[in-house]
């Protein structure tokens, strides 16, 4: 049976980890001392935090694991509220063939309001005798100061160089791929150090060819990153707005995006351009203040067609 | 029950693409070559196919591309059955649809073991493609007929779903067909789709054209002279959402170069004055919103366009609803995938693009019962 690979190769052991070593190493004599106070995750995406609590639950609890972890998504869950009728009806009942307490896993809880982090922290402190929190999000400055001074902070890293190398050698022997070292090299730039991300791009080359080619793996990058967006750019600094804007519109419609993802991709476009610096520097400023303009306002698209216009006038 | 099912041509003379409908009737009739018809998706290919198959009795036996992998499995699918006679005795088409999804070269895969069965085989083949030119089918391409299905233009597109729209007594415009026509690039299959969706959650505005000819003389103020009134739209009966996007449609029209930046600015700022009336409730700001669409706008051109324009509608919010609804299969999906991989759906939305092709494979599928995935 075919399987989705992120979750074929997910660690499920302390041992299997690679990379994260100084956090393993903490998160490993916690478990060895069966002494878990709550944890604060912090790091980029597809760095290992959820693997590493599921771990933790794995390590701890043996085949139980399942009745004693509570797996929560802060951006999915509908409200604190949502949140802290799970968390009450999971927790007030002790651990199933331990003396631990559970533990409630809440992943990207930098979704979370600044009221709805109070509330937690009350919750946090409510359930201590029966639960254990592990919070992850993917920046710390975004918690706030109550919560992180009740946890253990562990800051993860983007995955190295090395250690993509090997998560990636390790499934193209499993799955029998043939891959060479400049693929290897390409994917790892594509990933921005993010695990899940390799992972994704290397089952989807596969499942095109098992032998996979820089081309392929192009490919696959391309279709997240429009390519269209560098024509938008250049069109609507050239002024040729009413184009620019037709294919502005199309590029969403067929992707999907929301305009705050497209402001996004168009800022990180800017560094590309076969332009001056400073005009660089003044395109990104736009770009800064029509982000903050798409917060405060209603109409993502119409702020879009403003930078649009806005560009064709820096010189 | 799906329209694009419902109104499937039944009768070789409802079948739109005429001419190529004669030629592939004329080559199956006197079959000496595999044909390959090719064009863009939801321009009736397969459609034609299988009315003309079912009107001169012909069983078809239909394969998918992607599942041609190599001679070996190319023969657990076709292979049998056609050493099988049919059951009651019909003639067989193999119909190998969606070529453009076999994988390998002209040397080796999929594609080598397609041309070895061509060779081999005595029933006709029809094989259809988006892009025949791709260098992987150069040498397979020699040993076919082609027959080109041409995209079809909105008119055509745009006439098949009044007709639908007669016959299921629908109320909606023919801006919007032209709209659905439009957005879909001569894809009739998607078209037909998003008709149905706009027709099962939207009811038409029948005063589109009284619409137009107030908002024709409020914009015509606003470009063409400097006099406006801050409350410009209030003398109307339009509202003030639906004014913000005449304007927008149409400013670029009017206005370009630094007028058209300065007066963008305006309409943007006026947009976060309209998010900030949301948010707070201070009605006040209204004011502001008004003034930065109508004055500040006017007053922001240097010279007054001489030409004429013909204000269009926008249409940009019809286009952006009908892809939302359409993007809404897709997190479902993600909701699904989500759960499985300790994961947000808002994370596999935005990784959508790494994972859509691991969610072709026929397995995962299966075990996430994504059968009704998106096209």
């Amino acid at each position: 049976m075919n399987d989705i690979w992120t979750e074929k190769y997910r660690p499920s052991s302390f041992d299997e980890i690679i990379g994260q070593e100084k956090v393993v190493e903490r998160l490993r004599s916690f478990v060895k001392q069966k002494n878990i106070p709550h944890l604060l995750l912090s790091g980029p995406a597809g760095t290992g935090k959820t693997t590493l609590s599921l771990v933790i639950a794995k390590e701890l609890y043996g085949k139980d694991w399942r009745q004693n972890f509570l797996e929560l998504n802060a951006s999915d869950a509908r409200g604190i509220d949502i949140i802290r009728g799970e968390v009450k009806s999971f927790a007030r009942t002790k651990a199933i063939g331990t003396d631990l307490p559970k533990i409630i896993y809440l992943d990207e809880c930098d979704a979370l309001t600044k009221e709805a982090q109070q509330a937690l922290r009350r919750t946090m402190e409510l359930y201590t005798s029966t639960a254990r929190f592990i919070l992850s999000c993917n920046l710390s400055s975004k918690i706030i100061d109550p919560i992180q001074s009740r946890c253990a902070v562990f800051r993860f890293k983007p995955l190295e160089k090395k250690d993509v190398e090997n998560v990636i050698k390790n499934i193209a022997k499993d799955e029998k791929l043939v891959i060479d070292d400049r693929t290897i090299d390409l994917i790892f730039e594509m990933s921005e150090g993010d695990i899940r991300r390799v992972i994704n791009i290397l089952q989807s080359c596969a499942s095109i060819d098992k032998k996979i080619s820089e081309s392929v793996v192009c490919e696959i990058v391309s279709a997240a990153k429009p390519k269209e967006i560098r024509q938008v750019l250049e069109m609507s600094i050239g002024g040729n707005f009413i184009k620019a804007r037709d294919i502005l519109l199309n590029v969403m419609l067929d992707h999907g995006l929301s305009g705050m993802e497209m402001i996004k991709q168009i800022q990180k476009e800017i560094i590309n351009l076969n332009t001056k610096d400073e005009i660089k520097a003044r395109l990104i400023e736009k770009c800064g203040e029509i982000e903050f303009r798409m917060v405060e306002g209603s109409d993502e698209f119409l702020q879009l067609e403003a930078l649009l216009a806005s560009f064709s006038i820096i010189k | 029950m799906m329209w694009t099912e419902k109104y499937k041509p039944k009768k070789i003379t409802e079948l739109l693409q005429v001419e190529q409908t004669k030629s592939l009737l004329y080559q199956i009739e006197n079959y000496k070559k595999p044909i390959l018809i090719y064009g863009p998706t939801g321009n009736g290919k397969t459609t034609t196919i299988h009315t003309i198959a079912s009107s001169l009795n012909y069983e078809i036996l239909e394969v998918n591309a992607s599942d041609i992998r190599n001679t070996e499995s190319i023969n657990n699918i076709i292979g049998n059955s056609i050493r099988q006679s049919s059951l009651f005795n019909k003639s067989k088409i193999i119909l190998i649809d969606e070529l453009d999804g076999v994988s390998g070269n002209a040397d080796r895969g999929g594609v080598l073991a397609l041309i070895k069965l061509l060779d081999e085989t005595n029933f006709p083949i029809i094989m259809t493609a988006n892009d025949p030119w791709d260098s992987k089918f150069s040498t397979l391409r020699k040993k076919c007929n082609l027959i080109e299905f041409k995209k079809y233009n909105d008119e055509t597109i745009t006439s098949f779903l009044g007709s639908i729209t007669k016959k299921e007594d629908l109320k909606i415009n023919y801006e919007t067909l032209k709209e659905i026509a439009n957005l879909n690039k001569g894809d009739l299959r998607a078209s037909i789709n998003d008709l149905q969706i706009v027709s099962s959650t939207k009811e038409s505005s029948l005063d589109d054209r009284k619409k137009k000819e107030t908002a024709f003389n409020v914009l015509k103020n606003i470009f063409k002279t400097r006099e406006v009134s801050t409350y410009e739209f209030d003398k109307t009966d339009l509202n003030l959402d639906e004014a913000m996007l005449w304007v927008d449609e149409n400013l670029p029209l009017e206005y370009s170069g630094i007028d058209l930046a300065k007066a963008y600015d305006a309409l943007s700022k006026a947009d976060v004055f309209k998010g900030r009336i949301r948010k707070w409730q201070y009605w006040r700001f209204l004011i502001y919103q008004h003034a930065l669409m109508t004055y500040n706008i006017a007053v922001a051109k240097k010279e007054i366009n001489p030409n004429f324009i013909n204000y269009k509608r926008n249409s940009r919010i019809l286009k952006l609803w009908i892809a939302k609804l359409r993007f809404s299969k897709r997190k479902e999906i993600a909701e699904k995938i989500a759960k499985y991989t300790h994961t947000s759906t808002k994370r596999i939305i935005k990784d959508y693009p790494y994972i859509k092709k691991i969610l072709n494979d026929k397995e995962i599928i299966q075990k996430f019962e994504l059968e009704n995935k998106e096209p």
